[in-house]
């Protein structure tokens, strides 16, 4: 049995020129658009003015890798000295003259050196001029202002820093940085321990570590110094449980080539150390 | 465990086994327990760590006790005391206890200090410097120690003795070498105390290689060549100076002895050559010349043998400076695309790779520990641009940069010193062009010369 179709034949020449229009279309303008790339964009390198954001802006504080001591500073206040040093502030004048407010009721001219001596001429001379002991004398001191507390200055760089013998920081206890144990190395020697966490701090580049990483997260590492101070043998004897981190300082203790030589009163081969870095959170 | 796995059989042998085995183990942990005793005792442990970067060593430097009453002590003495707390403050890594703040005291000797006197307000130091300076049979002899003035157990980290003939270079130099023991010791990487710094001067009229003491005293001219030297670099064991000088047949690379005191022979290539590098390990120059017409880099032994052409590109390449860490890299200037850039490519010529996007940079120095360039960089080059000619260093493996120097002047030609920690410069500033140093940070800018015109400076090896 056979079935006849009708096949109708189908009308294709006006969308066929569509199609063919719309990729020709698409082609020239992706030519066109080669060509003035190439027109507009060659050849920029080299010229006065150079390709905006190609290369990122730091601050210097960011090449630690410089062997200068750098310091991650409480503060980024631009009004700090360059050159913190521990040389105690500039005296506080002896006494500060009393600011009174402008509009304060005047005061009469011999009334002005009383509050010095306030208590005793409040004895001796009240029966001799009662009239005079206004009850303004009071309210002088009441305006009087508050000489701010040179105490509580948030002087940075220029705070003593604690006056313990360094032996003594060397105790493993609370929360000191620097711990000795299986030996008096700490004690005999704490500026080559100083020494240590200086270089190590120097070469962390703390921005390296992830953001998300918990301000106060330490990894303890562990590696020994031969005689002449080159480190090995580095691990991770705790990790923080941030892989950045770990990493980091990892990278900080291998970055140093040297330590410098170990002392020469120490008659060890070698000298294992504990190194922990803690984030200091931003 | 083994044993314990190996052990078949009845109930009695397991148990048997399992007995034997707990006895091996107690055995073999006494023993391990008392290994590991015996190792700890052998070396030392110590525990430290960081959270907020590392401060500056408050440090204080006792004037010397005098110890003879030779008429030359005084004017040592003054130039010892001087010189040891100016190098001191140089080095960049103390905090100097200011000479007004410290006891009034000389110390010679370590029975001498009271060190709660220097350890308590206002001085405040972590460590003390001092000793003394005695004259005696034209000798000059001084003994310097470093002393921990918060350590009362075992304070001494330093004592030293030095004798030398009395005058007052050698006074200065005698302070020299106790200041970079003190840095060596402190800091962890040798001082620069004793290194010199060559550079071109105009002072005679005709530009000549001088040298000077890297804190700008004791100046000396080397070559009295009487045309034109540029560009000095010292060999890396400071025997020889490699600089361009125009002569007959124009620029072409000199060298000059410092053994000898006498110009030696080097095979300059025929054309203009100019801005010679020594490799760090002495055996090697690279420098610019013209040879075949087109300015390219390079490569000679260190007597201009084996001349070897490195780069092949149209446009001038020139100052070129090796890697000093590996002596496998080389930073040059390239203008082959227009203004000129700083580039980096293997000491073969491949792997190049451009470092500065734009503007117009020059000069580069490589730092000794390989991880920094610095050069010279107008990064808005024209007429009516902002910003002026200064200092950058540059991050090679992030290509990240600081600038160092900022509105003053033209700055050019950076050298950095063998520590790392500071850069020597060209600073043209209202028409006076003279040498200034900074710390690598771009921090305590001051100028070493004065005077006439100084140019190019360059920092010995060591």
């Amino acid at each position: 049995m056979s079935a006849r179709i009708e096949l109708e034949p189908d009308r294709l020449g006006g969308p066929a020129v569509g199609s063919l229009m719309l990729h020709v279309g698409v082609v020239g303008a992706i030519a066109l658009y080669v060509l003035l790339i190439g027109r507009f964009h060659g050849g920029i390198w080299g010229n006065a003015e150079s390709a905006p954001g190609a290369i990122q802006a730091t601050l210097v504080s960011s090449a630690p890798t410089i062997p200068l001591p750098s310091e991650t500073k409480p503060t980024d206040n631009v009004l700090a000295t360059q050159t913190p040093s521990e040389a105690p502030a500039l005296p506080a004048p002896e006494k500060t003259v009393q600011q009174f407010p402008l509009d304060a009721i005047p005061i009469p001219e011999k009334q002005k050196a009383q509050p010095k001596v306030k208590q005793a001429p409040q004895k001796s001379e009240a029966p001799v001029k009662p009239q005079q002991q206004k009850p303004n004398t009071p309210t002088s001191t009441r305006h009087a202002q508050a000489i701010p507390n040179q105490q509580n200055r948030a002087n940075y760089g220029e705070a003593a820093q604690s006056n313990i013998p360094r032996s003594m920081t060397s105790n493993p206890n609370g929360n000191n940085p620097v711990a000795v144990n299986g030996g008096d190395f700490g004690s005999r020697f704490p500026w080559y321990v100083e020494l240590i966490r200086r270089k190590t701090a120097q070469n962390w580049l703390t921005q390296e570590i992830s953001p998300s990483t918990p301000a106060g997260a330490r990894v303890y590492l562990s590696f020994v110094l031969a005689r002449d101070g080159s480190p090995s043998q580095v691990r991770i004897s705790q990790s923080s449980g941030s892989p950045t981190l770990d990493s980091s300082c990892l990278r900080a203790v291998q970055r140093v080539d040297t330590y410098g030589p170990l002392p020469g009163g120490y008659n060890g081969s070698t000298l294992s150390v504990s190194y922990y870095c803690e984030e200091p959170g931003r | 465990m083994m044993l314990i796995f190996s052990a078949d059989g009845g109930m009695t042998i397991r148990k048997k086994h399992l007995i034997l085995a707990s006895r091996y183990i107690l055995f073999f942990a006494s023993i391990y327990f008392l290994s590991s005793f015996s190792s700890a005792r052998a070396q030392d442990w110590v525990r430290t760590g960081t959270n907020l970067g590392a401060t500056k060593i408050r440090l204080a430097a006792a004037n010397f006790k005098p110890t003879s009453t030779d008429p030359q002590t005084g004017s040592l003495k003054s130039a010892f005391d001087t010189t040891l707390f100016n190098d001191l403050t140089n080095a960049g890594i103390f905090d100097m206890v200011s000479k007004s703040m410290a006891p009034p005291t000389m110390p010679g000797s370590p029975q001498e200090i009271n060190l709660p006197d220097w350890a308590a307000a206002p001085s405040n130091a972590d460590m003390v410097a001092f000793g003394a300076l005695g004259v005696s049979d034209g000798k000059v002899n001084v003994y310097g120690y470093l002393f921990d003035a918060k350590n009362q157990q075992t304070p001494q980290i330093l004592g030293k003795q030095y004798s030398d003939n009395a005058s007052v270079d050698n006074a200065r130099m005698i302070a020299h070498r106790f200041a970079d023991e003190i840095i060596a010791r402190l800091g962890g990487i040798a001082g620069i105390c004793e290194t010199k710094i060559y550079f071109v001067s105009f002072r005679t009229g005709n530009k000549e290689i001088w040298v000077m003491d890297y804190d700008g005293e004791n100046e000396h001219q080397i070559t009295h060549l009487g045309s034109i030297s540029l560009s000095p670099r010292v060999s890396p064991d400071n025997s020889r100076v490699a600089f361009s000088s125009l002569g007959k047949g124009g620029w072409s690379i000199r060298m000059y002895s410092l053994l000898l005191n006498r110009m030696v022979n080097f095979n300059s290539p025929g054309g203009t050559t100019i801005s010679p590098a020594w490799s760090s390990d002495g055996s090697k120059l690279a420098f610019s010349s013209a040879h075949d017409g087109d300015s390219e880099i390079y490569t000679t032994d260190a007597s201009g043998g084996g001349l070897h052409r490195v780069t092949a590109f149209h446009g001038p390449d020139v100052s070129p400076v090796w890697n000093p860490k590996t002596n496998a890299q080389i930073a040059w200037v390239s203008g082959r695309t227009g203004l000129p850039q700083i580039y980096v490519m293997d000491s073969d010529g491949a792997n190049v790779q451009r470092m500065t996007d734009g503007g117009y940079a020059t000069s580069p120095s490589w730092s000794p520990n390989g991880q920094f360039l610095a050069f010279a960089w107008n990064r808005k080059y024209g007429p009516g641009a902002p910003g002026g000619q200064d200092i950058y260093i540059m991050d090679i493996a992030s290509k990240r940069w600081t600038q160092l120097t900022h509105d003053s002047g033209r700055n050019d030609f950076p050298s950095w010193s063998p520590d790392g920690r500071h850069l020597v410069f060209q600073r043209e500033d209202g028409g006076a062009t003279q040498i200034w140093t900074m710390l690598a940070d771009g921090s305590e800018q001051h100028a070493l010369t004065r005077g006439s015109a100084n140019t190019m400076p360059n920092w010995s090896w060591k």
